[in-house]
């Protein structure tokens, strides 16, 4: 009975989000993770776990289709799939949440103020994957740190100090680059 | 106008996203790409259906999860009031066979069982062929999802919901379908093209099975679930 009253709310007719960006953004999700992980099954999983991650927060997904989306969409694959290729081969690479990077206080601020958006924007390619990951879910989808925390598969706290380190590490990727 | 230094890091970053999609082909060519495989096609085909349901977001808080008990509770003392006989135990499923596909929906008038509002005990297949091995897990509040292969890359899917319709769409064509026992309830088996499937519902939860390892091993894994202890 509570089926039939919970059926009268819903529409049947329409599309959910999910199945939208699943449409959309499919083809460049394999895509991605082939690139990773050279093999369509493993990408095919890949892309399955995503969408999975991205249910979580599906209500605070933009639909609209722009480059913000389909960055999006490859992050979080890329991710996964990154993870998955690290398993596969059971390497043992640097877990970046334990690099060293020296606290800049406010230099960021004071960086940023002087450096133009263009090079900051290279300087965020340099970076680890998992900063430059945490960045574009904060800065370019606005999240906040139970979203990535719910996508990215960490806790909130680590989140919150992930997010600190890409900001330290791109703070001495830019005094680099000033000097 | 100058920025604040928040905004300039907001603006790299949407530079930074202009400049990876330079990176990726165009949707036009993207299209060029192989089929998936229909392994992939039906995983997501059930993920994206269960996303479809309406009343998850009526489920997806603590409050509302509360709210919603209340109403089943009021829900089963009405029913208990108004309908004196104890209910059959057996679970029957419905069947609407059409053209291109067979709707199958558990028969929700003659479940004696409540639906669980969120996984309360986790199910783990007891028994799996040799060299199988969990290659991915995904477990939520309401949703369990278990996957294993083996080396030749054959695979186990294993699926336990809670306050899930278990109803599923089969293609008709080239499908076997068949009523099967699982512990006291009728569970539903088909086979699709060499991919063997069997929905079932015990211990109000739904079960999903789906393997590529045939009919006997996907009857036996079905039927050797037990509480992970």
């Amino acid at each position: 009975m509570l089926y039939f009253y919970l059926s009268l709310i819903s529409d049947p007719e329409q599309k959910s989000k999910l199945t939208r960006l699943y449409t959309a953004y499919c083809n460049v999700m394999r895509y991605a993770a082939m690139r990773i992980l050279k093999d369509s099954y493993l990408a095919e999983d890949a892309v399955h776990q995503a969408f999975i991650k991205i249910s979580y927060i599906i209500e605070k997904v933009q639909e609209e289709p722009c480059h913000k989306t389909r960055t999006f969409m490859v992050v979080v694959v890329e991710n996964i799939a990154k993870d998955m290729w690290k398993k596969r081969k059971k390497d043992t690479m640097m877990d970046f949440d334990l690099l060293e990077v020296p606290a800049e206080g406010n230099l960021l601020d004071d960086l940023l103020s002087k450096i133009q958006a263009e090079t900051v924007a290279e300087k965020i390619e340099l970076l680890p994957d998992g900063y430059r990951e945490v960045l574009v879910l904060r800065y370019l989808q606005d999240y906040t740190d139970e979203q990535i925390a719910a996508l990215v598969g960490i806790s909130h706290a680590a989140v919150r100090k992930r997010l600190e380190r890409a900001r330290q590490k791109l703070c001495v990727l830019l005094k680099e680059e000033k000097l | 106008m100058r920025l604040t230094s928040q905004e300039k890091l907001k603006k790299a970053v949407e530079l930074y996203s202009l400049k990876m999609q330079q990176e990726f082909p165009s949707p036009e060519e993207l299209a060029n790409l192989p089929e998936p495989s229909s392994r992939f096609q039906k995983k997501m085909n059930r993920l994206l259906r269960r996303q479809k349901k309406s009343y998850y977001r009526l489920i997806n808080t603590s409050l509302k999860r509360v709210a919603v008990a209340i109403l089943v509770f009021l829900l089963l003392i009405s029913c208990l009031m108004s309908v004196g006989a104890i209910r059959a135990p057996i679970l029957n499923f419905f069947t609407k066979v059409y053209e291109e596909y067979t709707d199958v929906t558990l028969n929700h008038s003659q479940k004696e069982v409540p639906e669980k509002l969120h996984i309360e005990e986790m199910y783990v297949p007891a028994y799996l062929p040799e060299g199988f091995e969990k290659s991915m897990e995904n477990v939520t509040d309401n949703y369990l999802y278990f996957e294993y292969i083996n080396k030749e890359d054959k695979y186990v899917l294993f699926e336990q919901c809670s306050y899930e319709d278990p109803s599923i769409s089969i293609n008709t064509e080239g499908t076997t379908y068949e009523e099967i026992l699982i512990f006291d309830t009728v569970g539903i088996y088909y086979d699709n093209i060499g991919i063997q499937s069997v929905l079932w519902y015990y211990d109000g939860y739904t079960f999903y099975l789906m393997t590529d390892m045939g009919k006997e091993e996907a009857l036996k894994i079905a039927r050797s679930i037990e509480v992970e202890k």
